[in-house]
């Protein structure tokens, strides 16, 4: 993509960087919140009039223009976001990104434009030029499954990558599956479980980025936490990680090691195999055994006893995508801890 | 006084609106017949027709864009097929669509549809997770509208495209009737709303067609949550010792399957169960798998999109079939 575009006859140079309300806040020494309410008339802001006017003076100072059509015309701003993604609103799984984006864009007034691309590079391509045209004033590539991918950069436009990575390392955030991995092996170390049932791996996702640039910290997560406490897991390795095989795997695992007292299972689909596996060894969740896995997706509200789990959090990941976006936060790549969702399938053993 | 559209044009000169579009932006790598072109391009200037902001950038040939305004339809994670129907429906004439998604905001999304429309859209189509009235955005005057699984508001007429709920469950319902249930349960969504009336009326055509009184079935109403399935499919077990449950939807399938489940019970042996929705990766893998109707998403989107690039307006309601899937859950009565 070019570095000029015409706009209402003229030549406007999209490389020059706009000034964001990042740079206002920084200018006038006020945080970007306190900058965008004071520049988008909020009322009942509680904020000084001393405040109002330095913030004021320092967007005037920059060229910063709040107003929508002022910023229209003079910067080719349309106060909207562009969120592209491969799947993510056609799919069940990463849906809540879409809510964190559009929360954190309405904190600023902004609005979110939505593609989807399915999964196809060439539609993601036209979709992110479209999206230009429009005028958009700053896009977050969204992906349903922590994967590489391949995104245009245009020019002086801010991007960011949410839930993926792209070989030219373009800002993203990312689900700290690393620490999620760590978490979930010491949540069963600290119940006292040292005989653990791990269901299962994926060899050729641990091997692929454009699988998964994270599954396989996951597992080496876990694999560190339980290393560090002298544990050795029996382990399997699964073609899918679908509830069917979920199931097959814990009763072979339970037959075979009768000892196991806890089983981590690798995702939500798999944990809702393995406990049908369980009801019908008469082993009672969490009495006899323990388990404990990932992602919190909508099956493991379902079942009961409820499944504590690692969340994957899509809506946390977009909000800060966003806010990366909107000049809130450092661009550059960031992990947003997975925060352990603690209901009643892990019980302590003697 | 209205903005003079392309789909004035398009009727003026007896053509499709993306024919129109092709015309007036130059797509020469379209091809449309000298005659054609002369015709509208006649017809727009005989009309006076003016390219709006959005219609000047199309001479990139990108700006092409449909809208679609989506409640929760983007941000949960129930009937995103719809949008994946729209694109497939709308792509190969050269259109990108753009959803705006109106929950999770202040204003319902009322800035959003606007800045959408402010540049320019070929058409609207408003999609919702589950049938009920959409509001119009304020500034939609003279662009053609789509609803889908959901209709305005305001009562305007408009093409409405909805799933044949009552033939879904009419559908299931003779299924469990043929496998020769006769204590059967009904565990339905929220009372009243649109599909679950529609879905009763279903069960009533199909226990008639079995020879079975319609108020001899219990009906009991959840608020589609697996939750609520749950919690009735417990209190329905323990009261009545039914051989088959037919639930609102997948959730609540799943919800009274873990209560089978949780009461020592095996379905389908003890007790049969069935869904609506045929929720992908749910519905085909739970244990055992769930019988159920699948809600035509995809198809109901395509429906709409080619309503929405068709050369004549087609108000009324168009209604797309639902699908009987049978799988492991629904088996014979325990003799």
């Amino acid at each position: 993509m070019m570095g000029w575009r015409t706009q209402g006859g003229h030549l406007v140079d999209t490389n020059r960087r706009r000034p964001t309300l990042a740079d206002v806040a920084k200018l006038s020494g006020v945080s970007p919140s306190a900058a965008s309410k004071i520049l988008n008339n909020r009322p009942n802001t509680r904020l000084s009039a001393d405040t109002t006017q330095k913030v004021r003076a320092a967007a005037e100072e920059l060229g910063y223009r709040a107003n929508p059509v002022a910023r229209g015309l003079r910067l080719s701003t349309t106060r909207t976001i562009g969120f592209v993604s491969d799947r993510v609103t056609t799919m069940r799984y990463a849906s809540g990104m879409i809510r964190g984006a559009l929360e954190a864009a309405d904190d600023d007034d902004y609005t979110v434009l939505i593609a989807e691309t399915d999964g196809q590079p060439q539609k993601l391509r036209r979709a992110i030029e479209t999206m230009v045209d429009r005028r958009v004033d700053g896009i977050v590539v969204g992906i349903t499954f922590a994967r590489l991918i391949e995104a245009p950069h245009p020019p002086g436009l801010p991007l960011v990558v949410c839930n993926g990575r792209t070989p030219d390392a373009l800002p993203c955030v990312l689900p700290d599956e690393y620490e999620a991995g760590k978490a979930v092996a010491e949540t069963l170390l600290r119940a006292g479980h040292r005989h653990i049932g791990l269901i299962g791996e994926l060899p050729p996702v641990f091997k692929d980025p454009r699988w998964s640039v994270t599954i396989s910290t996951r597992f080496k997560g876990m694999n560190d936490a339980l290393n560090a406490a002298g544990v050795s897991p029996v382990k399997t390795v699964v073609p899918e990680w679908r509830a069917d095989i979920g199931y097959e795997n814990a009763l072979n695992m339970m037959h075979q090691h009768p000892d196991i007292t806890a089983l981590i299972t690798a995702t939500d689909n798999v944990a809702f195999g393995a406990y049908r596996a369980l009801s019908e060894l008469n082993l009672k969740i969490p009495y006899n055994v323990s388990v404990v896995s990932f992602d919190d997706e909508e099956l493991a509200e379902y079942l009961r006893p409820g499944l504590t789990t690692a969340r994957l959090p899509y809506d946390e990941m977009a909000r800060r995508a966003t806010r990366q976006v909107l000049g809130h936060r450092p661009f550059g790549e960031e992990l947003v801890p997975m925060p352990m969702i603690i209901r009643e399938s892990v019980a302590r053993v003697e | 006084m209205r903005r003079v559209t392309m789909k004035d044009v398009a009727r003026r000169a007896g053509v499709s609106q993306p024919t129109v579009s092709f015309v007036l932006n130059d797509r020469r790598d379209v091809s449309v017949a000298e005659s054609t072109r002369a015709r509208v391009l006649k017809a727009a200037e005989e009309l006076h027709f003016q390219p709006n902001r959005a219609a000047q950038s199309l001479r990139s040939n990108r700006s092409f864009t449909v809208g679609i305004i989506a409640d929760r339809v983007a941000a949960e994670p129930y009937a995103g097929q719809i949008i994946l129907g729209v694109q497939h429906a709308v792509q190969a004439s050269g259109y990108v669509c753009f959803v705006v998604e109106t929950s999770a905001t202040h204003d319902s999304g009322e800035a959003a549809m606007e800045n959408l429309l402010r540049q320019g859209v070929a058409g609207l189509i408003y999609a919702a997770p589950g049938p009920r009235p959409a509001v119009k955005a304020k500034t939609d005057e003279g662009t053609r509208s789509v609803f889908v699984n959901c209709w305005p508001s305001d009562g305007s007429d408009a093409a409405v495209v909805l799933a044949d709920e009552y033939q879904g469950e009419r559908d299931a319902a003779s299924a469990v009737f043929d496998a020769g249930h006769r204590r059967v349960v009904f565990l339905g969504g929220v009372e009243g709303e649109f599909a679950c009336q529609e879905r009763e009326r279903g069960l009533d055509d199909a226990a008639v067609d079995a020879g079975i009184d319609p108020r001899s079935i219990r009906r009991e109403h959840g608020d589609y949550q697996a939750s609520s399935g749950y919690e009735l499919a417990l209190q329905v077990l323990a009261d009545d010792h039914p051989t088959a449950l037919i639930c609102g939807n997948d959730r609540m399938a799943i919800g009274a399957l873990i209560a089978v489940h949780s009461m020592g019970l095996s379905c389908p042996q003890d007790v049969s169960i069935v869904g609506f929705d045929d929720q992908p990766d749910i519905a085909d893998q739970l244990h055992p798998s769930l019988t159920t109707v699948a809600l035509p998403h995809l198809q109901m989107g395509l429906e709409a999109g080619e309503l929405l690039l068709a050369d004549d307006d087609r108000p009324g309601r168009h209604l797309v079939p639902c699908t009987y899937i049978p799988r492991a859950s629904l088996a014979t009565p325990p003799a």
